[in-house]
């Protein structure tokens, strides 16, 4: 039992870290769509944002990294919301039970379309976990964060965009 | 008379050829199949030196998943790379294509065939001793073709690596890099993978050693290093460059995971406690009920 358990574990080394790495997709592209229901069932849609700034920020559970990003993104909106920012998550490939967790631990505040199959995450060129989409008013990619969103990336990539 | 034998022998080497290109193309090609080959000519993003084919990251598991929905709406395997390229650059494609060496070999015995068929008709008059050179020429162009395109479109359902004569070409001109310049850290790393890749698991050790000793603070290579060292069955050889690791970067969960199971598993002291630093961290990780499990032995 021992052995077994030892190797099972030895074995899920093999699925890599989804660190933040390496360039993919290209800024001032039109964003892909993104639609789809949060974990609370409601329907949202990237479409519909247009006019307002918007952080597309791709998650999951089982990312360590992805929990400091949650403040940071929580205070952005609520800060600059009434100046037209809007947060919008991806959950990627997660267990539903363990995302609405994440939620509740970290005190997220903005919703999330649920991509159980990262079908939505690979459209948009995820490469890992989290990666983070600063959508502007035209609908087009202004930037692309990888690795988790910080204050400072919100007062220099972010916050420039809404004043702009 | 004779040169009925020789019509007859063109013809049937033609054939013979023409043969294995049918079945090669006409063959039905199971979609899995070519999912796989598909996925085996893509980069996972999120990896270092693995194809979205053999990956285990979750983005090279969605990856296949959007493989696997665009071919049931049947799209081509090109269309479906260049939408991967689109979103995620060129460098995300592999090979060019998983057939094009196949028509490639297939191409230079036709050029042979028709080299042939000419040489007879010109030297007709002039003495027939090219006649069975040209002959033996075509029929054994036949038969390369024949292989060439039917091995090239041979399904691949079996997930193992690349076995070591098909990647023999890359390696070998890796080799010869390496052996021109070999402080060049990526030309080892490169050389690593290919071996890694041909299932030359020592030889490719060696080769991350190399490239980690040239880039001592980068862990992803150190944790290639370790890891190609547990897949040859090595796994107390692994623990210096997860250690390394863990000094660089203390939370760097897999190397926790593998470390910690390695020391456990052996009995060492600190297994545990690793363990348990990988369980605070990745709470939710696919690996986190086995690692639960084996904590909960370890204290009863």
């Amino acid at each position: 039992m021992r052995r077994r358990g030892a190797r099972a574990a030895v074995a899920f080394v093999a699925v890599a870290a989804l660190s933040a790495c390496g360039p993919a997709v290209d800024v001032s592209q039109p964003a892909a769509p993104l639609a789809g229901v949060d974990m609370d069932g409601r329907h949202h849609d990237l479409a519909e944002l247009q006019g307002s700034v918007v952080v597309v920020s791709v998650w999951a559970s089982w990312c360590g990294p992805c929990r400091e990003e949650v403040q940071p993104l929580s205070q952005a909106e609520q800060e600059w919301g009434d100046d037209g920012l809007v947060v919008l998550g991806v959950n990627f490939k997660d267990h539903p039970d363990a995302a609405q967790r994440f939620v509740e631990e970290e005190g997220a505040t903005f919703p999330s379309v649920v991509d159980a199959d990262g079908a939505i995450s690979i459209d948009w060129g995820v490469t890992g976990v989290p990666q983070s989409f600063l959508v502007d008013r035209e609908g087009e990619i202004a930037a692309v964060r990888f690795g988790p969103v910080t204050d400072e990336w919100i007062a220099d990539v972010v916050v420039p965009e809404v004043q702009g | 008379m004779r040169r009925w034998a020789v019509g007859l022998s063109i013809a049937g080497a033609v054939a013979l050829a023409l043969v294995g290109i049918l079945t090669a193309v006409l063959a039905p090609n199971q979609r899995g199949d070519l999912a796989r080959e598909v996925a085996e000519s893509l980069r996972c993003p999120s990896c270092v030196g693995e194809s979205v084919a053999d990956s285990s990251a979750p983005v090279a598991a969605a990856m296949r998943a959007v493989i696997d929905e665009q071919l049931e709406e049947g799209r081509s395997a090109g269309e479906i790379r260049a939408w991967f390229a689109e979103r995620y650059g060129t460098e995300v494609l592999l090979d060019p294509s998983p057939l094009a060496g196949g028509w490639l070999l297939w191409l230079v015995p036709a050029v042979i065939i028709a080299a042939a068929v000419i040489l007879i008709v010109t030297r007709r008059h002039r003495g027939r001793r090219w006649i069975p050179l040209a002959v033996t020429a075509a029929a054994l162009a036949g038969v390369i073709a024949a292989w060439a395109v039917t091995s090239a479109a041979e399904p691949s359902g079996s997930h193992s690596p690349t076995t070591a004569e098909g990647a023999a070409p890359a390696v070998g001109v890796l080799r010869d890099a390496v052996e021109s310049d070999s402080g060049d850290p990526q030309l080892q790393l490169a050389l690593a993978r290919a071996l890694d890749d041909a299932g030359l698991l020592a030889e490719a050790e060696q080769h991350y050693a190399a490239a980690s000793r040239l880039r001592p603070l980068d862990t992803d290579i150190a944790y290639l290093h370790a890891t190609v060292l547990v897949r040859d069955g090595r796994p107390v050889d692994a623990v210096p460059a997860l250690e390394r690791i863990l000094a660089i970067e203390p939370e760097h969960t897999p190397a926790l995971l593998l470390l910690g199971t390695i020391l456990w598993e052996g009995g060492v002291q600190g297994g545990e406690e690793l363990l348990e630093r990988f369980m605070e961290l990745e709470p939710e990780h696919p690996a986190a009920t086995e690692v639960r499990e084996l904590l909960t032995e370890g204290r009863t």
